[in-house]
């Protein structure tokens, strides 16, 4: 045990790099411990890798592989490239679903035991914990990948396919495993109930295996291994000729790479973003990079009406994705409160714009930055060897950037003014001015009085919700009762009143927190907790009215600020 | 270096304090868990915190260990600021919560095993440390049962093994003796004795109050997020002490000695004990010259006194004592 004249002595010193008693110096320096003395994996190990239980997975694969081999040799038709497909498509199987989910089960049991405190505790970093995790929870599937990698090599070498593209199959598969692991291990750590959430995964896992029985002779059929491993079929990105599994893994890693940062971040704390206000943005930066390298291609290489609908995918990939990032980006009320204070303390009026507790303004603001430019690329890319091209008109371009925008700035709104019921008003707000006008144009569409006058009509009104008015006023929609132009300005019309009013009100809301805030803190050496006090973070954004009603705050208006709110 | 030099400074400014909260504040959301709440606990003490349910003491621990960030306040771990530098403050922290979370599918001495990775403790003596810890905590005939199979106490046993493990300088239990039998408690008791004894700090929270007498040298009583007292278990009695009560016994005439001394000035009442000879007397004087006065008193009257033993105060009439006074 330790000395105890070590604890009273007064020139007692902290240990700092090395550890008390019998632990290891140096922990934190990078070292290979965290794969091969991990204790997520050691600890999966002595569950999952008990002999009975590992034989038995084992000796499945391989007695309906060495079954299939032997029964393509014994009716004559040698096809052993189907032999390869069955046991490729039985490890992606077990890999990728069963593997997927008992990684799930492991982070959600984890997390929702409390173990996961004891390895926060630990010396242990979260990269080591995000390892075990990856490596650790599918264990045995990947043991059984090990196994099933060498049938499926001898398959395709007793049918003559390529040795080199069956390996550059396998490497695509892992990699593709990998995105399933990250987005799990992802996903059960931003579940708000991780047991919840394993049972989920339990049922799902169930639903696909018995949905594989049905679709396993069709995948392995389909596959062709042996047309895929030993004449790959060749992508052009940026012009640049090149086998599908380089590109594949190239965009594979990188994705997989910020689902690993994500994880990590909320293996640290819970209560973080899974990224970062600038992590998001050079997310979204790839994401609309990489999918420019699709369109960067000669048009002798894709037919163009193609590439329009590539572009049209495209694009909705890139809002799908900014959906799912923005949320990243918007502190709620407890957070923003707090980095207020903690600047102030700083000696700043506010955080910086980039830091996790900052409004997301300007990190929205780069996120549809980056989107306008991803936009024109495309246009240009289209445009350029086909000015006939169909591409987005200007106003249709302009609602996709606004769409952004007009989520990005509510949810913004909603957290910072309503706390922890933001989903619920977010959720009503997407329905009344998302849903809604869609409904009323059907409505109108289907009236049937005037015909002609009510489908334009409707159009229009349909158009009201962006997504409709961007596809209905592109133009890419060949019907003469559409009016696209009164479509276009139908979407871009709503979306950009809905920017500035929700810019609008955030700024008053920062207002009225400040007005709140700052009179206690002006003072020479007064105590910037003192508000604390007084007000909850609910107290300090509420209406003047209700604040007046419930006597909140006695206080002067800060210099500068408008005082007709202020009690 | 600078880090380190930064350390060493800051940490000779208060040597002995091994934990060192000022000015805390917790807030869940709209709800304020602990308010400017200051905490103390040196070098081989045992510090017994105590409050009702919801009074904070968990969400001061779990801010201690790094767990839960405060909203404002200042920790510091063995001199080290546990909000600037936490991986290094929690390399001196051992923390076990109130309840006892195990991998129920590991035997008892895998789960130690797994954990002894988890704090890097050298391969070649993993087993022998794991032994020990089983052997601590009266654990080594499970030492090949799943986790899953022990009882609650044992559990909890296993947790403070896992705790005990990296030899943490500051011991951080919370509700320990939940789900103890007797003989467990006794061994915990025991076992945070000898951790004291080996000048390691302990923080300590139950309800079981009466037990905890006897260990803890100072005590924290929380109340509705506020420490209502703060001190060492002498302080805090004399700080509450509306007099001493005092055992007395004597040979015999004990009617006659009770009313001789209902009769001395300062005593308040006398109670008589179920041993007939035996009296509980309240002095409403605490200093050792008045009570050395009424003793020297009491014999020169001619009462033969067996027994003059003033009674020592249980945290349980501490804490209602402290109560009754500051949180109503």
């Amino acid at each position: 045990m330790t000395d105890p004249s070590a604890a009273v002595d007064p020139n007692f010193t902290p240990e700092v790099s090395s550890r008390s008693g019998s632990r290891a110096a140096g922990s934190r320096k990078w070292d290979m411990a965290f794969l091969f003395d991990n204790p997520i994996i050691i600890k999966q190990a002595r569950v999952r890798l008990r002999r009975t239980s590992l034989f038995t997975w084992v000796g499945m694969l391989s007695l309906l592989a060495m079954g299939h081999l032997w029964l393509e040799f014994q009716i004559g038709t040698q096809r052993y490239d189907r032999s390869a497909g069955y046991i490729l498509g039985g490890m992606i199987f077990f890999l990728l679903l069963i593997g997927a989910q008992q990684t799930g089960m492991l982070v959600s049991s984890t997390r929702g035991s409390g173990m996961l405190d004891f390895h926060r505790l630990s010396p242990q970093s979260p990269r080591s914990l995000f390892a075990g995790f990856l490596l650790g929870g599918p264990l045995r599937e990947y043991a059984v990948f090990g196994v099933g990698s060498v049938l499926f090599l001898v398959a395709c070498a007793m049918y003559g396919t390529s040795i080199g593209g069956a390996v550059a199959i396998l490497a695509a598969v892992l990699v593709l495993v990998l995105l399933f692991q990250g987005l799990t291990i992802v996903s059960a750590m931003l579940a708000r109930t991780p047991t919840n959430n394993a049972a989920k995964g339990a049922g799902a896992a169930w639903g696909v295996i018995i949905a594989g029985m049905f679709l396993g002779p069709i995948f392995s059929n389909a596959m062709r291994v042996d047309r895929l491993a030993s004449e790959p079929f060749h992508v052009r990105y940026y012009g640049i000729r090149m086998p599908w599994y380089v590109l594949f893994m190239g965009l594979g890693l990188t994705a997989f790479l910020f689902f690993a940062i994500a994880s990590v971040r909320r293996l640290q704390d819970d209560i973080r973003p899974s990224l970062s206000k600038k992590q998001a943005i050079v997310a979204f930066g790839l994401a609309v990079f990489a999918g420019l390298g699709f369109l960067a291609t000669p048009d002798s290489a894709m037919d163009i009406d193609m590439k329009s609908v590539l572009m049209m995918c495209i694009f909705a990939f890139w809002t799908l994705l900014s959906f799912l990032l923005i949320p990243t980006t918007a502190p709620d009320r407890v957070s923003y409160i707090g980095g207020l204070r903690r600047s102030l303390r700083m000696g700043n009026r506010r955080p910086w714009a980039f830091e996790d507790r900052a409004v997301n303004r300007w990190a929205i603001g780069a996120l549809a930055g980056i989107l306008s430019l991803g936009i024109t690329g495309a246009t240009f890319f289209l445009t350029n060897d086909n000015p006939e091209a169909a591409v987005l008109p200007g106003g249709s371009s302009a609602t996709v950037v606004l769409i952004l925008l007009e989520y990005g700035l509510a949810i913004q709104y909603f957290r910072l003014r309503l706390g922890k019921h933001a989903g619920g008003a977010m959720m009503l707000f997407l329905f009344v001015a998302w849903v809604l006008p869609v409904v009323i144009g059907v409505m109108v569409l289907s009236s049937g009085v005037n015909a002609t006058t009510d489908a334009a009509n409707g159009f229009v009104v349909m158009s009201v919700s962006p997504f409709p008015g961007v596809l209905l006023g592109s133009g890419i929609l060949d019907d003469t009762e559409i009016n696209s132009k009164a479509c276009q300005f139908a979407a871009l019309l709503p979306a950009l009143a809905a920017v500035f009013t929700f810019n609008m009100m955030i700024t008053n809301l920062q207002k009225r927190i400040d007005r709140r805030i700052l009179p206690d803190h002006q003072e020479k050496d007064a105590d910037p907790f003192a508000w604390l006090d007084q007000a909850t973070p609910r107290e300090l954004v509420v209406g003047e009215k209700t604040a007046r009603k419930k006597n909140l705050f006695q206080q002067t208006p800060v210099s500068g600020e408008p005082s007709s709110e202020s009690p | 270096m600078i880090l380190v030099n930064w350390i060493e400074s800051e940490a000779i400014v208060r040597p002995n304090l091994m934990i060192d909260v000022s000015e805390l504040r917790i807030d869940y959301d709209d709800f304020c868990a602990v308010r400017d709440v200051s905490l103390n606990v040196g070098a081989g003490e045992v510090c017994g915190l105590i409050g009702p349910n919801g009074a904070g003491k968990t969400s001061i621990m779990r801010a201690i260990v790094g767990l839960l960030e405060p909203t404002y306040g200042t920790i510091r771990v063995a001199g080290i600021d546990a909000r600037e530098f936490p991986d290094e403050a929690q390399n001196a922290i051992g923390f076990m919560p109130d309840f006892a979370p195990v991998y129920e599918d590991l035997k008892c001495w895998e789960f130690l095993d797994v954990f002894a990775a988890a704090y890097k403790i050298p391969k070649s003596i993993r087993k022998r440390r794991v032994d020990e810890e089983l052997a601590r905590v009266s654990l080594t005939d499970k030492r090949d049962v799943p986790a899953g199979t022990l009882s609650r106490g044992m559990r909890q046993r296993l947790t403070l093994a896992k705790t005990l493990l990296p030899e943490p300088k500051v011991l951080l239990l919370d509700e320990p003796a939940s789900g103890l039998d007797p003989n467990a408690r006794i061994e915990l008791k025991q076992i945070i004795r000898s951790l004291a004894a080996q000048g390691n700090s302990v923080l300590v929270s139950s309800h079981i109050l009466s037990e905890m007498s006897e260990f803890c040298t100072s005590v924290a009583i929380m109340e509705k997020g506020r420490m209502v007292v703060h001190g060492s278990i002498a302080e805090v009695q004399a700080r509450f002490a509306e007099g001493t009560d005092l055992h007395v016994r004597v040979t015999d005439n004990a009617e006659a000695a009770a009313n001789w001394l209902r009769g001395f000035d300062g005593v308040t009442f006398v109670n008589p004990e179920p041993d007939p000879r035996s009296m509980l007397v309240r002095y409403a004087r605490t200093d050792d010259e008045s009570l050395a006065g009424l003793l020297s008193g009491l014999c020169g009257s001619g009462f033969r006194v067996v027994s003059f033993a003033p009674r020592r105060e249980g945290l349980e009439e501490l804490f209602l004592k402290v109560g009754a006074k500051e949180v109503s």
